[in-house]
């Protein structure tokens, strides 16, 4: 006998355990939702109390949890979908396949070549996210790839974006010969153009350069975007340093795009302040006219500001004593002077703000400002964010933890770059305390994680295998004493990254009113061996009640 | 015949250090068709009956001179100019105020273009104070070594003992310097007569004398580079027309660094400035 409240679209899907991120109702069997919304989370019976009929058990054998909230990934996430990849590790495309690890500079000319037979004549061979800081003893230039084909240009972009190797053809084609005056020119030892093109340079490949970095943004980018998260278990993700605000085709687009039924993610674009993306645009009034447009799969509440470089390229504000190597090139984004400035209207205007500090002289830039910025305008409630926070000390969480800020740790560096950060970055006292979540907890600071998405895979089981294991690929445990327990883990990659994205009243966890978004996995992170949480499948997502499942 | 190339003027400084305003000047009152790349719009201020057109990215003038924000990378932009239908006289980059101005002058090497200069404007009030800042100290003395020429700014406003500790600044990077009024960016574009005579004014401040390079006939280009690369250090400016193996080339020295492309004009020999 149903409830007269009973509709026909309510239902109950049972599980083998439902993980809430709901501290005050943790677990459960069942979860009965209504309009796209939790009714109901607990036993079966529990949620039959509304009346509803329509059981469904098919995920009776999954673990259901509250969906993975990503806070700091970018779009590009999804772009190995129409680009080769090269990387060290694998990862996995936007149809569920897996790329080749590339180990070799061997393996590489021979992946290389089975893309370049698939090819027409002529047509240009691009590639990305070749690392070369795991190829310690050889370096790509232009006789690998001519390996591959002197008949066609080849241009190989380098995972940092800094960097590309094109092969000898495109080196003729742009009439690029060892009296060429330009310094982003890689050279051997007797002066001859090696096929590294460093920054700047990569613009001497005009046409390739151009192919392979303004690539767009369209409705083939938003689907690859979301059917990488998708792949990962993510119901929410931002796109960090996001273009969607700038124009309002790019704004109809993606509201297009996200109000399909069929579109898998929640989307929460952060428009860039302060870098080259804007133009002559206020990004203030960009940004309060996008969310005019938004729907509940495309928001705008937090904005993004790029303060430092990264620590693997050398150009995070890194203090004394600095880099172990003593080649530091320490990189400021924005003029520390102004930060204050910049962030003012945002700060007024109750937009969250995300704030790249890989170094901690960026954080404390940024923190500063923040406390300025609370004692001109109290915003009680305003979760500004560091993000990246990698090297942040201790002192500085302390103020951050005062000030009500908040962290997103990009733990996923202690397995790619946790070796090279012990060996040549900054050494092994700042490499042990990188990413410090067992002392924000001891704080109080609240944090998320994040893959910062293309630059790691996105996958919240790999971030929250690497806060709890600390393991870098050598074997060695990077700080030990900052490992925490796959629950709080859990609560980093759900309702505490939902906090910082001021939508935790909405997804993050599984309680009755909020989003039924629910990550759907074959096994439960709690139970299976800490060392095996990455390695859980992914079945598929819930996003908004409806089921999207992987390939 | 090789094809003339556009010169290419990096203007970087820290912040305050007066970039905004040597290009607000420059826009308004060059007879040249000039491409400025701004990080933003915001700062540059245009007298409105000069634009002509304005569109996302790009403000056109009436002057033909047009002023273009960055989009993507800086060097996307220089891309955009040089598939512009109306290539401009010379282009001249507004680095940012915390831009490495090396690495910024890397993207004046892109097909179509060659670097004239980096020219880094040194702010006498605020110097020695940026110098001592313990976040960007270090920001503010390898911007300084990135240049080719000092050209010191806000000189008129600046205490004797600011001036004084300013010049010592520059003084400590052995790279010459002048007072920013006695600079003329426009002499660094290739159609600029040399009876303009290389753009120095005769403003308060270190003074130059001018004289005909005695030059040796050469035979080859690296002789001529080589031969302009060993003028004595006093050399702060140079600029004329020489002929090398039946090609014309425009030869320039700003500061240490020297710019040979090829011209269409005829020779007229180099005048060189030095520093007295």
């Amino acid at each position: 006998m149903s409830s007269p409240l009973a509709t026909s679209g309510d239902v109950i899907y049972t599980a083998r355990l439902i993980r809430t991120a709901n501290p005050s109702n943790p677990t459960a069997t069942a979860i009965a939702i209504r309009d796209g919304r939790v009714l109901s989370v607990g036993t079966l019976e529990q949620c039959r109390a509304w009346g509803i009929t329509n059981i469904d058990h098919q995920f009776a054998d999954k673990v259901l949890t509250a969906g993975f909230v990503e806070a700091h990934a970018h779009i590009a996430a999804g772009m190995y979908a129409d680009i080769p990849y090269l990387g060290f590790f694998p990862r996995m495309l936007p149809d569920g396949s897996m790329t080749t690890a590339i180990k070799s500079t061997d393996e590489l000319v021979a992946y290389l070549r089975t893309v370049e037979a698939t090819l027409p004549e002529g047509e240009a061979l691009l590639a990305a996210g070749f690392d070369p800081i795991y190829f310690t003893t050889e370096r790509l230039t232009c006789h690998h790839l001519d390996q591959v084909s002197t008949t066609r240009p080849i241009l190989v972009l380098h995972a940092s974006a800094h960097l590309a190797t094109v092969n000898s053809f495109i080196l003729q084609k742009y009439d690029i010969t060892r009296d060429h005056p330009a310094p982003g020119l890689g050279r051997d030892d007797i002066g001859e153009p090696n096929g590294e093109l460093r920054e700047a340079g990569m613009a001497l490949a005009k046409e390739e350069y151009r192919a392979i970095t303004s690539r767009g943004f369209g409705p083939q980018s938003m689907q690859n975007f979301a059917a990488t998260m998708r792949n990962a278990g993510i119901t929410t993700s931002t796109d960090l340093a996001s273009s969607i605000s700038i124009t309002d085709e790019a704004i109809a687009l993606a509201a297009a795009a996200t109000s399909s039924n069929d579109f898998p993610l929640r989307v929460v674009a952060a428009t860039s302040i302060g870098g080259a993306t804007v133009g002559k645009r206020n990004v203030l009034e960009r940004v309060q006219h996008a969310r005019t447009q938004s729907n509940d799969k495309l928001m705008y509440p937090i904005i993004k500001l790029v303060l430092d470089g990264s620590i693997q390229g050398f150009t995070a504000t890194v203090d004394w004593p600095g880099y172990i190597t003593g080649e530091g090139h320490p990189l400021f984004l924005a003029p520390p002077e102004q930060v204050l400035d910049m962030l003012r209207p945002f700060h007024v205007a109750n937009i969250g703000i995300h704030c790249h500090c890989n170094g901690n002289i960026a954080a404390g830039v940024f923190i500063d400002a923040i406390e300025q910025l609370l004692i001109e305008h109290p915003w009680l409630d305003h979760r500004h964010t560091i993000t990246h926070a990698q090297l942040m000390t201790h002192a500085q969480m302390r103020q951050a933890k005062n000030l009500g800020m908040c962290a997103n740790f990009f733990v996923n560096h202690m397995w790619y770059w946790g070796d090279q950060h012990h060996d040549i970055t900054v050494g092994p006292d700042r490499a042990n305390g990188l990413n410090p979540c067992a002392t924000a907890d001891r704080i109080g600071l609240p944090y998320s994680f994040h893959s910062d998405a293309p630059v790691t895979p996105p996958s919240h089981l790999h971030t929250m295998w690497t806060a709890v294991n600390r393991t870098a690929p050598s074997g060695r445990v990077i700080g030990e004493s900052e490992r925490i327990s796959v629950d709080r883990a859990f609560h980093a990659v759900t309702i505490d990254a939902a906090y910082q994205l001021h939508l935790d009243h909405m997804v993050g966890s599984l309680e009755v009113g909020k989003c039924a978004d629910i990550t759907i996995l074959e096994d439960d992170p709690y139970t299976v061996d800490a060392k095996d949480i990455r390695d859980i499948k992914v079945w598929g997502t819930m996003v908004g009640g409806v089921i999207h499942k992987n390939p | 015949m090789t094809t003339p190339t556009i010169p290419v003027v990096v203007v970087a400084g820290y912040l305050g250090a007066g970039k905004t305003t040597f290009i607000n000047d420059l826009l308004s009152t060059t007879t040249n068709r000039i491409a400025v790349v701004v990080n933003d719009f915001g700062s540059i201020n245009i007298d409105a009956a000069l634009i002509s057109s304005v569109n996302s990215d790009t403000i056109e003038l009436t002057n033909g001179c047009v002023c273009c924000a960055l989009g993507g990378t800086l060097a996307d932009t220089m891309l955009e100019i040089a598939d512009r239908p109306q290539q401009p006289d010379m282009v001249v980059i507004e680095a940012s105020g915390v831009s490495d101005p090396a690495a910024v002058s890397a993207n004046a090497y892109i097909g179509g273009f060659h670097l004239a200069a980096t020219l880094v404007l040194v702010d006498a009030v605020n110097a020695q104070q940026t110098l001592t800042n313990k976040l960007v100290g270090e920001t503010f003395v390898r911007q300084l070594n990135a240049a080719h020429l000092l050209l010191i700014t806000k000189d008129d406003t600046a205490t004797t003992e600011q001036y004084a500790l300013c010049i010592d600044i520059c003084e400590s990077t052995s790279l010459p310097y002048m007072l920013r009024s006695q600079f003329s960016i426009e002499s660094l574009n290739t159609d600029v007569p040399l009876d303009i005579p290389v753009g120095l004014s005769d403003a308060v401040g270190p003074s130059f004398s001018s004289q005909l390079l005695d030059l040796m006939p050469v035979t080859s280009l690296q002789d001529l580079r080589r031969e302009m690369d060993n003028l004595p250090y006093s050399v702060v400016r140079a600029k004329g027309i020489v002929c090398v193996d039946s090609q014309n080339y425009l030869v320039q020295r700003v500061g240490t660094y020297v710019s040979i492309t090829a011209t269409l004009l005829a020779p007229t020999g180099i005048v060189v400035i030095h520093a007295d």
